[in-house]
């Protein structure tokens, strides 16, 4: 999840979900929907967050980076084999 | 140049538009018929002509010369803008993957040499069918024009908030800031989508607005300049952002160039108890 702010509470603004088996990757998509508004909230359902964004040196004042800040989560779901 | 472009300038409402999102799309009226004669020429091409388009496809010069685009191209450009060499005819068949985020590259320019706060270079985008939801529109992040950020920061990012798809009826003519954030999406029809790109320039500065500018509009233009975010920043992008959306405008308004600090920021209401401390307009609020 890519969030505006280092915060766990920050807006999401970008995802992608990889699923753990052999498939296609994720893909950008005309009806994709955010599927957590924090990643506080994707947390509360059950996610672990298992990589927090690093703090970023001060860049350039004029300049404008990078797409948000990036939290890898994962989530253990037993599924019928 | 066609002689009556004049009366198809943008005005000011749709070039602040395009400041903030980084894209404005056209719709020409061509004769019957020209759009579907168009993608039988397509269909045709043995091989892709490279950036020989307009050799390949001489009919091609009717969506250049429209009135309609070049009233567009002169108001984001200048009157005396110019076709650059290069451009390319994008066939996205049936069953295809989309690509990953990216700007494009010119030659000779990292990727941090970008336009940031001016409109310098323009992709112009023409779709000769309608493109549906399943035929891999393009996908636009606005604003994104002002993000300098290196290829491999992109690679990882996926669906974001705010993106935008080029679902168009055929014939239009989309016109994106040569530095948006775009994509073409996975084509999931049965059909082949076809798109023809140029790119074009600015060759000199405005001296004046090259649209159609009514100064009387300065205050409400500046509102939204102030205001309006196509996308969600942060803290430190909120200044920088709204900042680079003003020097925009003065770099292309020439005369019509207007003070880069906003005396509106720091007025409306009292916080109220409860909500934040602060009674600025910016984004203060934000975690």
């Amino acid at each position: 999840m890519n969030t505006v702010s280092r915060s766990l509470r920050a807006p999401v603004v970008g995802f992608a979900i990889h699923e753990p088996v052999h498939s296609d990757p994720p893909q950008i998509e005309v009806d994709a929907e955010m599927p957590y508004e924090t990643v506080h909230s994707a947390v509360l359902d059950g996610w672990r967050v298992v990589s927090f964004p690093a703090q970023r040196v001060d860049g350039d004042p004029e300049v404008v980076g990078v797409f948000g800040y990036e939290f890898i989560l994962e989530q253990m779901v037993e599924i019928d084999a | 140049m066609h002689r009556n472009y004049r009366s198809q300038l943008l005005n000011d409402d749709e070039v602040a538009s395009f400041i903030i999102n980084g894209y404005h799309i056209v719709h020409p009226e061509f004769q019957t018929g020209f759009n579907e004669t168009i993608c039988d020429n397509l269909r045709l091409m043995p091989e892709n002509p490279g950036e020989h388009i307009v050799e390949a496809l001489p009919a091609i010069e009717v969506v250049l010369e429209h009135p309609a685009v070049v009233g567009a191209l002169t108001s984001l450009l200048g009157l005396n803008y110019a076709r650059d060499p290069g451009g390319h005819i994008h066939m996205n068949p049936p069953r295809t993957r989309a690509q990953p985020w990216h700007q494009d590259e010119r030659f000779g320019r990292g990727h941090q040499d970008r336009d940031i706060d001016h409109v310098k270079h323009l992709m112009l985008m023409y779709y000769p069918q309608d493109v549906t939801e399943d035929m891999g529109p393009t996908v636009l992040l606005p604003g994104s024009q002002r993000r300098v950020a290196a290829p491999e920061t992109m690679v990882t990012l996926v669906n974001l908030r705010g993106q935008v798809f080029s679902i168009l009826e055929a014939g239009s003519v989309l016109l994106t800031h040569s530095d948006i954030w775009h994509a073409g999406t996975g084509n999931r029809s049965d059909r082949v989508r076809y798109m023809i790109k140029f790119p074009f320039s600015r060759t000199e500065e405005n001296g004046k607005p090259s649209w159609d500018h009514d100064i009387e509009s300065i205050p409400e233009i500046r509102m939204r300049l102030d205001s309006e975010h196509p996308s969600t920043l942060s803290r430190n992008e909120y200044e920088t952002d709204h900042s680079l959306r003003v020097r925009t405008w003065n770099n292309i308004a020439g005369s019509a160039a207007m003070p880069l600090r906003s005396e509106a920021h720091l007025g409306g209401p009292w916080p109220e108890s409860g909500g934040s401390t602060t009674a600025s307009r910016r984004r203060r609020d934000l975690p």
